[in-house]
């Protein structure tokens, strides 16, 4: 009984060991995802050195040719388009606020039939220094897997209270 | 009947905490556990209001819940204060629906105009100077607002929520 029980435990250690070393791709992409939003964050204190290295991070995470796309009537509308502009686009924000809390809530990732690409859903909830009310963006990442590792390539903003044109 | 005055009567401590049937504390433990799971996970939802957008009705801050079995028999009416869920129920925006699906709403002076009627809102507090065009909302469309318009319209988060966004009538 002894060695069964034995049998089983060391059974279940190798199966979340093996889980651990070889995610699925919606972990794998949930994982990025927590690990963006922790590089995106950031204190007033943190170094210029930190600064870089978690602009790179972030930048790391995201293809040649991501296409990262803003449409906030009335706030902010816009397109960032390929890796140097995202990393440009993050130097300068960190050096816009003093400090920025980013966390993503709600992620659900879809995989592609073909399981090379993915999209994932969630809801941003950013602070940054100084503003009263918090931020709240739902927001939709495509991934594509690329050499076998899985990269950004589209980053778009959802409206959750859509505003409708005026009538003719 | 010396047998039960041998057995040692348990303490005050152990009968206030696992009661004097432990295993019938046990089971009300379990019970009450999955019945407060499933009550504040598939009917009340409990929620902490944030912002001002909903001043002065719901202060921010405050404690609330969300009754999420509101609209299984019916639509939401004009007046409700609903919550609309983001990517999930983690985030809601906490808005009152002011216009129904097939209706056209706009925003004259300050003043909610639903098909060309002026329509009173008893629970507008504050002054609004808002004038928004009209729009005209589609099926299982309903226009939702904060109640504190005091500021631009563009810094207020409001718009069209389809029905299926609305997670449930707030309850206080």
């Amino acid at each position: 009984m002894k060695k069964v029980l034995l049998l089983l435990v060391a059974a279940l250690l190798l199966f979340a060991g093996y889980q651990w070393l070889n995610p699925t791709p919606e972990k794998f992409i949930r994982h990025r995802l927590i690990d963006l939003a922790k590089a995106a964050s950031f204190q007033s204190s943190e170094a210029p050195l930190a600064k870089l290295a978690n602009a790179q991070m972030i930048s790391s995470f995201c293809s040649q040719n991501v296409e990262i796309s803003v449409d906030l009537p009335g706030r902010q509308t816009g397109t960032v388009a390929g890796r140097d502009e995202v990393m440009q686009g993050l130097l300068a924000s960190r050096r816009a606020v003093s400090s920025l809390s980013v966390d993503f809530y709600d992620i659900t990732v879809q995989l592609s039939t073909d399981r090379e690409s993915a999209t994932a859903n969630l809801t941003v909830r950013a602070r940054t220094s100084g503003d009263r009310d918090d931020y709240i963006q739902e927001l939709r990442f495509t991934f594509q897997k690329i050499e076998g590792d899985w990269f950004i390539v589209r980053v778009q903003t959802i409206k959750t209270l859509t505003l409708l044109l005026p009538l003719p | 009947m010396e047998q039960d005055q041998n057995v040692p009567k348990p303490g005050w401590l152990r009968i206030a905490l696992v009661g004097r049937n432990p295993k019938r504390t046990l089971f009300r433990a379990l019970m009450l556990a999955v019945v407060c799971l499933v009550t504040f996970k598939f009917i009340l939802l409990p929620i902490r209001v944030e912002g001002i957008s909903m001043l002065p009705t719901y202060k921010d801050r405050s404690f609330n819940l969300v009754n999420r079995l509101a609209y299984r028999l019916h639509h939401p009416a004009r007046g409700d204060v609903v919550s609309i869920r983001t990517a999930g129920i983690s985030l809601m925006y906490l808005k009152r629906v002011v216009a129904l699906p097939g209706e056209t709403v706009e925003f004259r002076g300050g003043q909610l105009v639903v098909d060309g009627t002026p329509v009173i809102e008893p629970w507008l507090k504050f002054p609004s100077n808002w004038t928004l065009p009209p729009r005209r909302l589609g099926p299982d469309e309903f226009y939702v607002v904060g109640d504190n318009r005091t500021m631009p319209p563009m810094n207020h988060t409001q718009g069209v929520a389809s029905l299926d966004r609305i997670v449930g009538k707030v309850l206080l």
